[in-house]
This record gives C-alpha cells, sequence and structure tokens, in this order.
C-alpha cells in the first residue's frame, strides 16, 4: 500500500473540468472531486459561457476558472487550460484529468486510476467504468469504439445491470472524456483533441490516434464516475461551433464518420463510406417510422455534411499521417465485428418487442412483506394438474370446439376447394404474382385491379413456407377455433362469468353465419368473423371519438384495411356508421359542442373511413367505381339465401344451415330490446345489421365473373347482428342469475328460460347438424378438374367450355372461357366483363341459330368447344349439326369440337386477307411478321397493349369484337407487351399509403430530451 | 319501461319482412332465347327460274355459296333467286319458294330450317327421272351426310357425302336406285348444317313429263295425313288416277288403311283397307277416286312407323295451250300457329280435321290485313286473296292438317302447311367463371 500511495505521488494530476450549463450536477461533481481519496494535484475550470449560474458554483468551490465564448468546442476549452498551466517537470509523470460537468467521479476513482497505469507505462489514456447518474447500477460504459457504420459502440447490452461482469482493467480502442485521464505529454504530442471534432467522438478519435501512435488505453472498472451525458440526451443545448442547428444527433452522425473517414485505411474508405451512407439511410427509415422527422433529417444531414466539405478531411488525413508510427490496423481489433452489431441490434429489437408484449410489472408483489428464501422453502410446490385444466370453462370450450372441427373438417385433410373458393395457388410467389400482375389470362383476359386479398394470404403464407394450399386447409379447419378464440377477447371483457363468455363464444363459432362461410369458402366473411369482435373493442370510445389518440385511429385503420382487402360490405358498413354519427356531432355542434371537439371527431372519422380506402388502393377505387363489387365477396359469386333466411341470421346459400336450424339471435336482440339501457344501445345496432342484411339480401347483382344476376350474400352485415345479439346476451345474462333469485317469480325468468331453452337446442342441433351433413360442404378436398388433360396440354389455348348447372336448386347452361388450368385464387375477383359479341354467340351457338358462331370463336381466338358431361344430347346434336365445328373427340368427361378456322392467341392478317396464327407466350411475346397488314390480339381490349417493331411503337385500335388490333407497316420481328405501368403506378401509391399508416400506427419514438433522467439512467 | 323505441325497432324489421317478401321476386339465373334459326331455299337450276316470297323488303339473306358472310336485305318481296341457295334470316315467316319451267312445270317448296333427318318419297329412278336431289351444307365447317335409299325392291347401300362448308351436291335421283321407278330417300346429316331438297323432273324422250319438288317429312308415323290432293277430270270426264307411294322403312310389314277425305264424304277405297306394306320396300297404289270434289285428302293409319306422299297428274291452261305438270303431295304435321309468305301465289289452303277451326289473318301487299275464320268437318278449303302477302295463322283447332296448292301458267305445285323454322326455345347459357371449377 505504501508502494502505492508511493507510486500515486509520483504524479502530478490536473484536473480540467469543462463546464457548460452544467449548474444541474455541478455542485455533485465538485463535491466528487474534493472527495477523491488521492486528491488531485491542480483543478482548473474552464467554462464555456453557461449561462445558468456554473460560474458561480465554481468561484464559490474557489476553482481556478477560465471563461471562454459559449461555442467553444470541449477539445478547445481543454488546450486553454493547458495553455495556462506549464507543465510540472519535477513529477515522474504529469496527467491531466478530464471531468465534465455533468460526470461525479467516484472517490477513488483517481486513486485506481493512477494505481492501473502504475505499471503499465505504455499507457496514455485510462479510463473509469461510466454508471449512470440516477441509476447507479447502469453500466454506461467500459471502454468505446466505432462501428463500422458510425454507431458508438460499448459492447454492452442495453440498460446492462452492473455486478461486476465486466469488471478488470481491458484494453479499448479509447475512453470516454468523462472522467478520462491522459499523459500531459502524449495529449501534447498528439496535439490535442481535432479542432473538428469541437463535442462528440472527440475521444474516439483521440483513442484511435494515440493507438496508432503506439500508446495504449485502458479502461479501469475499480475507477468508477457516474456520468449523465447531458449533452448527448439533449438536457441541455449544444452551442460549439460547427454544431448546426444545435442538434446533438447531427453533430455526433457528422463527427462520427469524420472519425472513420479521418482514421480508416485508405483501401476500407469506399466500404466505410457505403456502410455510412447506407446505415444513415436505414436509421432515417427507423426514425421516420417512429415519427421522428427530425433525427431522420439529422442523420441525411450529417453524411452530407461532410461530402460537402471534403477539404477538411483531406487535410485530417494528412495530420493524422505525420503523427502515425504504426498502421491503421491495429485498432481493427478494437472495431466490432458486424456479427456483434447484428447480434446486438436483434437483441435490442427482441427486447423492445417483449417488452411491449410483456410489459415488466414493477409492482408484481401484492404483499407488503418481502418474502426471505427460507420463507420460499417452506411454501409447498403447486404442481398444476392437468385435470384442473378440464374444470376451466375455456380449457372445455376450446377442446368441445377442436374436436367438433375436427368432424366437421373430415371431408378437408388435403388441397380445398369448392363453394366461393377456388383453387389455391402453389406458391406464396404465384400468389404474388397474380397480385403484381397488370394483365390477367383470365377468360377473355383483364386489367382489372387484383384484390388486395391476394397479398394478405401471401404474405401470411410465409409463416407456411409458402405453401398456399397447405395454408388454406390449415386456416379452414381452425376457423372454428379461431373464431372461439377472437370473440372470446371481447366476452370475457364484458362478463365476469368465464362459462358465459365461453359459451358467447361457442355459439359465435357455430353461428349460421359462421357455419355456411366456412362451409361455402367465404374468407372475406370469414376475416369479417375474425376481426369484428377487436372492433368494438378498439373503438369503444365512437361516440366521444376525440379523445382517441391519432395512433389509436391509425392502428383501427389498419385493422379495417385488413377487412377491407377481404370485404368492402364492412366499408358500407362503416360508412353508414360515420355518417350517422358525424350527423349527430353536428347537431351536437348546434347545441353547443365546441367547435375544435367536432373537427377532431370529425377528422378522426373520416380517417377511419378514407384510410384504409387508400390501402386498399387500386381496388377499393375500382370497385367504387363499379358498386356491385361493394357487395361481392371474394371469390365465385355465389347466391345468398334471400329475405327470410336474413331475417333469423342465416345468410343462406351452398352450405349454409338448413331454414328449421333458427338460431337465437333474433330472440336475444328482441329480449335485449326491452333490458338494461347498454344492452338495449346493443340490440338496435344488431336489429340495424338485420334490417339492413333482409332489405340487401333482396338484391341481386352480377359481378365477379357470374353474369347471371346472383342474389346478394349478407354473410358480413349478419357478423353485425351475431356479433350484437352475443353481446347483447351477454350482457343481459351476466349477473342475471343473482337477479333472478331475488327477485318474485316474473316475466324476466319466463325470458331467461326461454332464451336458454332456444340456445340450447340451437347449439345441440348445430352441432348435429355440423357433425353430419354439415361437413359435407361444397368445400372439401379432391374436386378434381373440369378441363380434360388434353386441353390443358396446348397451353395457353382458348377453350369455349360450356356446363349444365344443377346447383342451387336451378338449372341452366354456363360458360366460360378457359384457359387450360383450373381457376386459381383471385382469378374470379378480376373475371371480364363478357363482350356482348360473344354472348350473342355462345346463344345462338347453342339455340341452333348461330350460323356465324364458330368464326365469331375463331376471332376470338377460341381454338376448342368443350361440352362437360352430363349434358343434354339436344345441344350435342345442334352443335354438330351447326356447322363450323369439327369432332375432336367425345369422352366420359365431354365433347370437344375443334374451331375450323385459323385462330390462336395473336392472328395476323397480310393484305389480301389470309390469317395466319403467331406463336405467343404467356403473356407478352417476341417474335416476327413476314409483311405488312393487321395484328389481332385476341385478348380483351387494354390500352396498355403495345407491339413496338423497329424502336416504334405500331398504331393500336379497338375493333368490332372489342379485341386489340395492330397495323403493322413492315415486315420484321417485334415484342408484344402489355405495359404495367398504371399499376405499378397504383401499387406504389397503395404502398405509400400502407407505409403512412403503418407509421402512424406505430408507437412513436421520444426525442431524447423528452425521456425521462430516471429512463435514461 | 319505455316500450316506443324497442316497438319501433320491432315495426321497422317485420315492416323490412314484409316488403322484402312482397318485392322479392325470385331470381331466375335460367334465361331461354326465342330464335328462329335462318331458313336456307333451294338454289335454282339449269333451265328454271325461281322466285322467293318473303314477308318483308328488309328480310335479311346471303348467298350460300358466296365466301362472305355478310348478309344484305332482299330489297323486295318475292325475289328471283339466280343460282345459289339463299340464307335468309326469315325471323318466324316461313318464305315460299316457286321454282317453275316455263310452259313445262312448276313446283312449290318451303324454305327450311336444318333438321335432323328428311324423308323424301318421290321420284323415279327409271328413264324418265331427270329428278335431283340437292344436298347444301350452309354451315361454315365441312358437313357429312347419309343418304339412304329405298325402292320397291327394298333398301339400297346407304350413301355417304361429304359437303365442303357453304356448298351443295346435287345428285340425280337415278343415282340412288337405277331403274327403280318408285324410290324414297332418307337424308340424316351425321354433322353440319344440312338442308335437302328433291326436284322430281319426268320426262320420256323430249317428252316432258311434269316436275314438282317433292317435300319432305321429318319423321314416320303411325297415322299421317296428306292434303290439298287435286283432283282433275280428263278428256272423257273420268277421274284422274292417283298413286299412293308409301314407304315402310321397317323390318316387319306394315298394315295400313287410307281414309279417303273430301267434300263427297270420306271413305276408304277399295284395297286401302288393311293393306299389306312390305317391309323396307317402297309400294305404290294406285287411286282413282270416283268424286266430284276437286281437292281431296288421304289419312292414312298403319301399325308401323311409315311415311308417304300421292302423286297426281294435272294440267294446267300454259300461255301456249294445256300443259301436263305433276304434283306430289306430301304429309303435313299437325297445323301449329305459324306465318306464311304468300306474294304472288294465292294459293288453295285446304284443311282436314273432324272439327276444323282455323283463324287466319291475311296481310296484303297495301299492308291491309284481313281476318278469316274457316270452319267446318272434315275438310275445308279457302283460296287466299289475290294480293297477299303474309298468312298469320293464329287461332289452330286440335289435329287439323293443311297443305296449300298453287297452281300457275306453267303447272302444280303443293306444299305441306309446317313452318319453316320453329321458334327454338333454348336456355341461354350464363357467362360464369365458376364454369371451369368442379362443384
Amino acid at each position: 500500500m505504501a508502494a502505492q500511495q508511493a507510486a500515486r505521488d509520483s504524479h502530478y494530476v490536473t484536473a480540467i473540468l469543462v463546464v457548460h450549463d452544467g449548474a444541474i450536477w455541478l455542485p455533485q461533481v465538485l463535491a466528487a472531486l474534493a472527495s477523491q481519496t488521492r486528491l488531485v494535484n491542480r483543478v482548473i475550470a474552464v467554462d464555456t459561457g453557461s449561462i445558468d449560474g456554473c460560474v458561480k458554483l465554481l468561484k464559490s468551490a474557489r476553482i481556478s476558472i477560465i471563461e471562454t465564448e459559449r461555442d467553444c468546442g470541449f477539445g478547445e476549452a481543454v488546450k486553454l487550460a493547458l495553455d495556462k498551466f506549464p507543465t510540472q517537470s519535477r513529477f515522474a509523470s504529469e496527467w491531466i484529468w478530464l471531468i465534465h460537468d455533468d460526470c461525479a467521479p467516484a472517490p477513488t476513482a483517481l486513486s485506481e486510476l493512477l494505481i492501473a497505469i502504475e505499471d503499465r507505462p505504455q499507457v496514455a489514456l485510462a479510463g473509469p467504468k461510466l454508471l449512470g447518474w440516477h441509476d447507479r447500477t447502469h453500466l454506461l460504459e467500459i471502454g468505446i469504439s466505432i462501428a463500422g457504420n458510425g454507431t458508438r459502440w460499448t459492447g454492452l447490452e442495453p440498460f446492462e445491470y452492473d455486478q461486476g461482469q465486466r469488471d478488470g482493467i481491458h484494453d479499448v480502442l479509447s475512453v470516454s472524456t468523462a472522467g478520462a485521464l491522459i499523459r500531459r505529454e502524449v495529449f501534447v504530442e498528439l496535439d490535442g483533441f481535432d479542432p473538428n471534432l469541437a463535442l462528440f467522438r472527440d475521444d474516439v478519435d483521440f483513442g484511435w490516434r494515440a493507438r496508432t501512435a503506439g500508446h495504449s488505453v485502458i479502461a479501469v472498472s475499480k475507477a468508477v464516475a457516474f456520468h449523465a451525458e447531458a449533452s448527448a440526451s439533449e438536457r441541455r443545448s449544444v452551442d460549439v461551433d460547427g454544431a448546426f442547428l444545435h442538434r446533438p444527433l447531427l453533430l455526433d452522425r457528422r463527427n462520427a464518420a469524420y472519425v472513420l473517414l479521418a482514421n480508416s485505411s485508405w483501401w476500407m474508405l469506399p466500404w466505410i463510406a457505403i456502410q455510412l451512407l447506407t446505415s444513415a439511410l436505414g436509421r432515417s427509415l427507423g426514425y421516420l417510422i417512429a415519427k421522428l422527422p427530425g433525427y431522420a433529417s439529422d442523420e441525411i444531414l450529417a453524411v452530407l455534411a461532410l461530402i460537402a466539405n471534403p477539404n477538411q478531411l483531406i487535410k485530417a488525413r494528412r495530420w493524422r499521417k505525420k503523427k502515425r508510427l504504426v498502421s491503421p490496423r491495429v485498432v481493427a481489433a478494437y472495431i466490432p465485428p458486424r456479427w456483434s452489431q447484428l447480434r446486438l441490434a436483434l437483441t435490442r429489437t427482441g427486447e423492445s418487442i417483449r417488452e411491449r408484449l410483456l410489459p415488466t410489472n414493477i409492482d408484481q408483489s401484492t404483499s407488503a412483506r418481502i418474502a426471505t428464501d427460507d420463507e420460499d422453502l417452506l411454501v409447498p410446490i403447486q404442481s398444476a394438474r392437468w385435470r384442473s385444466l378440464l374444470r376451466k370453462p375455456m380449457s372445455v370450450g376450446l377442446l368441445g370446439l377442436s374436436i367438433l372441427t375436427l368432424i366437421w373438417s373430415r371431408n378437408r385433410f388435403g388441397s380445398i376447394s369448392g363453394g366461393a373458393l377456388p383453387v389455391s395457388q402453389t406458391g406464396a410467389s404465384d400468389l404474388w404474382e397474380s397480385y403484381f400482375d397488370s394483365w390477367h389470362q383470365v377468360g377473355m383476359g383483364s386489367a382489372s385491379a387484383a384484390p388486395p386479398w391476394l397479398a394478405v394470404l401471401a404474405a401470411a403464407s410465409i409463416i407456411f413456407l409458402g405453401k398456399v394450399p397447405f395454408m388454406m386447409t390449415l386456416i379452414f379447419i381452425l376457423f372454428p377455433v379461431i373464431l372461439f378464440w377472437s370473440s372470446h377477447f371481447l366476452f370475457a371483457k364484458l362478463s365476469k362469468s368465464a362459462s358465459l363468455a365461453v359459451a358467447a363464444s361457442v355459439l359465435y363459432a357455430i353461428s349460421p353465419v359462421s357455419i355456411a362461410a366456412i362451409n361455402s369458402g367465404r374468407i372475406g366473411t370469414l376475416v369479417a368473423l375474425i376481426f369484428a369482435p377487436l372492433i368494438p373493442l378498439a373503438l369503444r370510445q365512437w361516440r366521444e371519438i376525440e379523445l382517441l389518440h391519432w395512433r389509436r385511429i391509425f392502428g383501427v385503420s389498419l385493422l379495417l384495411s385488413l377487412i377491407f382487402s377481404f370485404t368492402l360490405v364492412a366499408f358500407l358498413i362503416l360508412f353508414a356508421f360515420s355518417v350517422t354519427a358525424i350527423i349527430s356531432d353536428y347537431l351536437k355542434l348546434r347545441g353547443g359542442l365546441d367547435l375544435e371537439r367536432f373537427k377532431a371527431k370529425l377528422f378522426r372519422r373520416i380517417t377511419l373511413l378514407i384510410a384504409p380506402l387508400l390501402v386498399t388502393l387500386p381496388y377499393s377505387f375500382e370497385a367504387l367505381l363499379n358498386p356491385s363489387r361493394l357487395l361481392s365477396e371474394p371469390g365465385f359469386a355465389l347466391a345468398g339465401g334471400g329475405p327470410n333466411l336474413a331475417a333469423l341470421g342465416n345468410p343462406g346459400g351452398p352450405g349454409s344451415p338448413p331454414w328449421w336450424l333458427i338460431s337465437p339471435i333474433l330472440i336475444m336482440l328482441l329480449i335485449a330490446l326491452f333490458s338494461a339501457r347498454s344492452a338495449r344501445g346493443v340490440a338496435e345496432i344488431g336489429f340495424g345489421f338485420l334490417v339492413a342484411a333482409t332489405l340487401i339480401s333482396t338484391l341481386a347483382i352480377s359481378t365477379h365473373g357470374n353474369y347471371a344476376n346472383t342474389p346478394v350474400w349478407t354473410g358480413t352485415l349478419l357478423v353485425g347482428a351475431t356479433l350484437a345479439a352475443l353481446v347483447s346476451g351477454v350482457m343481459i345474462l351476466d349477473r342475471l342469475r343473482e337477479h333472478l333469485v331475488r327477485t318474485n317469480f316474473h316475466y324476466r325468468h319466463i325470458l331467461a328460460g326461454l332464451l336458454l331453452i332456444v340456445t340450447t337446442l340451437y347449439t345441440v342441433a348445430s352441432v348435429a347438424w355440423i357433425a353430419t351433413s354439415g361437413a359435407n360442404s361444397p368445400i372439401h378436398t379432391n374436386l378434381g378438374s373440369v378441363i380434360p388433360s388434353f386441353l390443358a396440354v396446348e397451353k395457353n389455348t382458348k377453350t369455349l367450355v360450356i356446363r349444365e348447372e344443377k346447383s342451387a336448386g336451378s338449372a341452366g347452361l354456363q360458360y366460360f372461357i378457359s384457359r387450360g388450368s383450373d381457376i386459381q385464387l383471385g382469378d374470379p375477383d378480376v373475371a371480364p366483363v363478357e363482350s356482348e359479341v360473344m354472348e350473342i354467340a355462345v346463344r345462338d351457338l347453342v339455340d341452333g341459330s348461330g350460323i356465324l358462331s364458330s368464326k365469331t370463336f375463331a376471332n376470338y381466338g377460341i381454338k376448342y368447344i368443350f361440352i362437360a358431361q352430363p349434358s343434354g344430347k339436344e345441344i350435342v346434336r345442334t352443335i354438330d349439326g351447326l356447322g363450323g365445328f369439327n369432332r375432336a373427340s367425345a369422352t366420359s368427361a365431354g365433347i370437344v369440337w375443334r374451331v375450323t378456322g385459323v385462330t390462336g392467341r395473336l392472328i395476323f392478317t397480310d393484305a389480301q386477307g389470309a390469317r395466319s396464327a403467331i406463336e405467343t407466350g404467356d403473356v407478352g411475346a417476341r417474335t416476327m411478321v413476314t409483311a405488312p397488314g393487321t395484328l389481332t390480339l385476341t385478348e380483351n381490349y387494354s390500352r396498355s397493349w403495345q407491339i413496338i417493331e423497329n424502336g416504334k411503337r405500331l398504331p393500336r385500335v379497338k375493333n368490332d369484337d372489342g379485341l386489340t388490333q395492330f397495323s403493322v407497316f413492315e415486315a420484321g420481328e417485334f415484342s408484344l407487351i402489355h405495359d404495367g405501368t398504371i399499376r405499378r403506378g397504383w401499387l406504389s401509391l397503395q404502398f405509400i399509403a400502407i407505409v403512412v399508416v403503418v407509421i402512424f400506427a406505430l408507437p412513436a419514438g421520444r426525442r431524447k430530451r423528452e425521456i425521462s433522467e430516471k429512463e435514461l439512467a | 319501461m319505455k316500450i316506443k323505441r324497442p316497438v319501433l325497432f320491432i315495426g321497422v324489421f317485420a315492416i323490412s319482412i314484409l316488403l322484402t317478401n312482397f318485392v322479392n321476386v325470385v331470381v331466375k339465373t335460367t334465361r331461354f332465347s326465342e330464335s328462329y334459326p335462318s331458313v336456307l331455299c333451294p338454289p335454282t337450276l339449269l333451265g328454271t327460274t325461281s322466285q322467293v316470297s318473303v314477308m318483308s323488303k328488309k328480310t335479311m339473306f346471303q348467298s350460300v355459296e358466296s365466301k362472305s358472310t355478310k348478309k344484305k336485305p332482299l330489297g323486295v318481296t318475292r325475289y328471283l333467286i339466280k343460282k345459289d341457295s339463299l340464307l335468309i334470316e326469315a325471323n318466324g315467316v316461313t318464305p315460299t319458294i316457286w321454282q317453275s319451267r316455263a310452259n313445262s312445270w312448276a313446283g312449290a317448296a318451303i324454305c327450311s330450317g336444318p333438321t335432323s333427318e328428311q324423308w323424301f318419297v318421290g321420284g323415279t329412278a327409271d328413264v324418265t327421272s331427270r329428278g335431283k336431289l340437292v344436298v347444301i351444307n350452309s354451315g361454315l365447317g365441312s358437313a357429312i351426310v347419309d343418304i339412304g335409299s329405298w325402292s320397291a325392291r327394298g333398301k339400297g347401300p346407304v350413301k355417304t357425302i361429304t359437303i365442303r362448308a357453304k356448298s351443295s351436291i346435287i345428285t340425280a335421283l337415278d343415282m340412288f336406285a337405277p331403274g327403280e321407278g318408285a324410290i324414297a330417300l332418307h337424308v340424316v346429316p351425321r354433322s353440319g348444317r344440312i338442308n335437302a331438297f328433291m326436284l322430281d323432273v319426268q320426262g320420256k324422250g323430249l317428252k316432258n313429263l311434269g316436275g314438282d319438288f317433292v317435300n319432305s317429312t321429318n319423321a314416320l308415323g303411325k297415322e299421317i295425313y296428306i292434303s290439298a290432293i287435286p283432283h282433275q277430270k280428263n278428256n272423257t270426264n273420268n277421274p284422274t288416277a292417283h298413286k299412293l307411294r308409301i314407304v315402310n322403312p321397317n323390318g316387319v310389314d306394315a298394315t295400313i288403311t287410307a281414309e279417303l277425305i273430301s267434300s263427297d264424304g270420306s271413305f276408304i277405297p277399295v284395297g286401302l283397307n288393311a293393306r299389306k306394306i312390305k317391309a323396307g320396300s317402297v309400294s305404290e297404289i294406285t287411286l282413282k277416286p270416283k268424286i266430284s270434289a276437286n281437292v281431296f285428302a288421304l289419312r292414312i293409319t298403319s301399325d308401323e312407323p311409315i311415311t308417304g306422299s300421292v302423286f297426281t297428274m294435272v294440267r294446267v291452261q300454259g300461255r301456249n295451250g294445256l300443259v301436263w305438270d305433276f304434283v306430289w303431295n306430301t304429309p303435313s304435321p299437325e297445323l301449329t300457329k305459324f306465318r306464311l309468305a304468300v306474294t304472288g301465289l294465292s294459293p288453295l289452303l285446304v284443311f282436314t280435321s273432324p272439327n276444323i277451326n282455323i283463324g287466319m289473318e291475311v296481310l296484303f301487299a297495301n299492308g291491309k290485313t284481313m281476318r278469316k275464320t274457316l270452319k267446318g268437318f272434315d275438310i275445308a278449303s279457302w283460296r287466299v286473296p289475290d294480293n297477299a302477302k303474309v298468312i298469320s295463322f293464329i287461332g289452330v283447332s286440335n289435329a287439323t292438317y293443311g297443305a296449300a296448292l298453287i297452281t300457275s301458267s306453267d303447272g302444280y305445285g303443293a306444299i305441306p302447311l309446317v313452318a319453316g323454322s320453329s321458334l327454338s326455345n333454348a336456355a341461354i347459357p350464363n357467362s360464369n367463371i365458376g364454369t371451369l371449377t368442379p362443384w
């Protein structure tokens, strides 16, 4: 100890305290300096124009003060101090101890630093372990470095708790200037801190330069200092010269880039520049997402500021070169590898997500007493018995529903289709392709916007490794359980009775609309069923919507966007609600409501209505122009059951429960109408849905490739009615038992009994139906294919398929143009309107008057007619006798005729009128013509079809048949393309809308000055 | 409890149910197309002239053997067919064709749509035969047609011909059963839009014996009516003879009974009661009824499906004196409501039924109309006034059969009263993408 004391005494230590508006921390810092076990030999304070009374404090502490300008940098301040006091030659070594005005060293800090350097003569710079100012267990730094992207690197985890795990003396690249002990002769030798680094990163730069000058830098954990990081955490303004706009982050990033570019080897510079630029862009994006545009601009401006002044860098590199004794590569060991940065980033992200999902509850203990270890030993270990699970209503409900689901789905284990659900694409890429394509090879071709639910499914299929059929199968098997789960969120919040919540959830999962939607493959209604229970939770303050934060509004908009992606009926519902609410708000405004509140309500309601429409562009836009789409569901257009079924809460149609399976929805709503105020309000909404469903179910629309007028399916509206009925039912029944027990027998007892009987009857009957005939639903596996394989061999060949429809109680002929493959997800949604010419040709073909039908078909590129079996002999005889068709085959699948005459996807007609078919690809083609003439593309007309020959676009017209026709003026090679610029434009707009809504929905980042000091530690 | 609001909601709900049930009409997804297939008129053979009577100048037509498929209006209501057969969009008004050779013969036929089979009972294949069978393919694809022949010697071999798109094949009748005096042909298209016409022209050396279209029947029957058989007296004031030709294509003999119906009364001529017709052959029976009526009808019943026709020699006062011609009367199907274009023809309509009650509307060339109701028993006839353009049969009694007898200075012709193209009521296919997916 004596030797150590002597050693310490052989050093002369000048503490340089740099002060800038640090009056908050300064008293503690001065006290810390005064209480050092090894006193500093000299203390000099440099005040850089403080305006908060720092000078007064320093004077009262009797410390020598050098006062300088407010824009004086840290390095310059240190230099001023050193210039004023000469070197002490009588000591073995002289050290300068840099103290920030927000950094309080522990009493032994200096002593421990001196001990550490005692037998390390090569050390030029030693720093203490920095702990948090408020949370003194928070390890801030123990040595620092800089990452390749300019990040200040401490190697510590976020909010790392100091329990001695990093203790020791570590060789590091650099240490913070807060509490750094620097050998004065080295400091002078290296010309001190770089004057271009007035604040921030001057420490890393100095450490780097010390290293390349052959010195060592150590961090000593026994020496401890507590640092408030006031400038970095924006606790005070940054006024140093060069701090553009007084923005700390901008200065920090600029200086980080400067340090890297000034000190790295020249051959590393391009790579570092790229890293700096990309990471700046990445961080900018992150800050934008966190709604911190100021920080985002700082990132970009920092890089730009450096690029704008390259001379500064060139000079800095020359200056460093003079002082360098060893290769810059000596610091490579201290630069963190990229995987470390990645690991840290992942850890931080994971921690952030975990914190959001499972927030740390500080007050977890409900007992005032803190249990001791001894007490823990006395508490018997509680092992949860699995049998106890069966006593929980939730478990019983889930188990029962799962068993029922498995029985229900017995015909759906495999690739499913049927009902409204087409065959699934094989992979996610096919779904993406369908979504992004500007041209769809469906029927005579379509340029309609693909529905956004394709993108949603494609994104979801990533979880299933892109196996779309597997995903669809699994989803349809799990739908009842998912519905149970999602509705339980709502019902559990409405009732304290777990049994009641579970019963309501089961009823929701096996409600008529759920059964019908699952059985007929209506994913739109199913998505509405899943997310509908979350909307009342998210918009509980619908009437006082102005109380909701914008973040919540955009979050709900995202949820609504998801529903809108699948069914735009939800838009109609929201529109009705919004208009009603706005009118009500307006009446309140006239009644004295504050205008600002009215505006706040209005803007929020409009945002909720408009934002999801923008997110689902361009599909939503097309639907607004073609309102029948607003009432349609994804997939094939199947008929609903009409008004009487709708009034009972049953949407009807293929796969729906029979009429006699009457659900308790109506009776629940009726009873709730006469009940307590809250339940009555919900019942009124439910009745609104029922009335709307009843009225709309009388409409018949033609859409989604079905041009017969089809009664509207009102599933989505009945989701609202079902949910409202169950919510009101739960509200009534919650605590009703106690009330009934307390009161005498009256009508409430009768109503409760009636409700119970009807509900039980429905539950038993529906379960029985689901388990028996309900499983034989339109949607199931192994449905096969309509088109015989031999017709699919010729790629992209059009075949007119005529088939007798015997479903849904009606019989009639139907037709469509096949391209050889099955109809897949999204195809019905973009199916084109059949041209009148085509319709007449098919009609004439069937009624026998179509002498020219074969010519029309040839003009439309139809090569084959296929009549699927079973079909009437009359039509076969008619086609046989009509002429223009040659029988190609007659099998058990059906009869095929080949259309006489030249036909194909692209038909060339020369000046003499001779026609020849030209081979093309799926959409575009690169081929040639041998003479002038006309090229007829046998696809529906679209302005985006282009033929480019010799760099020129050929003139395009829409011919009498509604096909795209080009005039060819010379022989030669040409390219046929469908220009997707418009589609890309719309998608870009949609992407921007999604990004904006997501950004506003995400939690906002806080500026550092907004974070409490406690959180910053 | 305030019940005003709940009652209001229940009321609105109830009204909506009532309203929707009241206004809700069953949405029919099946639509039907009612259309008349285009009818085909036979070509004008060498040395003859033919005119087709249509309802309107705006009636669209196209020449079958022309490359163009464009249609154009006829421009007149009686169109002179130059050569090719015509495809006419008659829209339910059956055009009538009148073909003649000046001072030699005349014949009438209706232009008809394609049918699945045609029976021609008439014509000869012996030395007198100059008749032709014209088979026309008006479709855009080639057609295959089987032609079966019967004669007194039995069934001949089936001849299969292939006809290119929009073309016709004319075959001499003596090619089917050479040397046979009485033949019957059965034309069955296998594919293609086929119409066949038989023109029987007979001559002996340079002597013309007359000519006529042998109208076809579309099916065999166990009860057939042949109406409007002209009955003239020869120079000696004796009634002229008729030849009843019956074809029994079945594998067993048929027993037929023919009842003659005339204004003189109905009777079964001698030898025509339960007469056997040999299986798979054509039989000819001569009729010499002693009746005063100018026209009569035959009702033939059989225990096997048969068909037949009546050959009658007639004479008319031509421009250069008497002209001998013959007429083939063929069976008529039961009369239905339809419209017949008769511009320039002024036919004699003959109806046969136990209880005749026919309502007709005559449209004249000047646009005026006239209504006529014809009532009677067994047989009734009425001559259409001159200048008539279209006769519409607007009321038709049950089990009534009719034919029209047309005369001109060139000869006689007869047509069965049957619609050339019947209204086809086919379900219109709906365009539905669901067609391509299994259900």
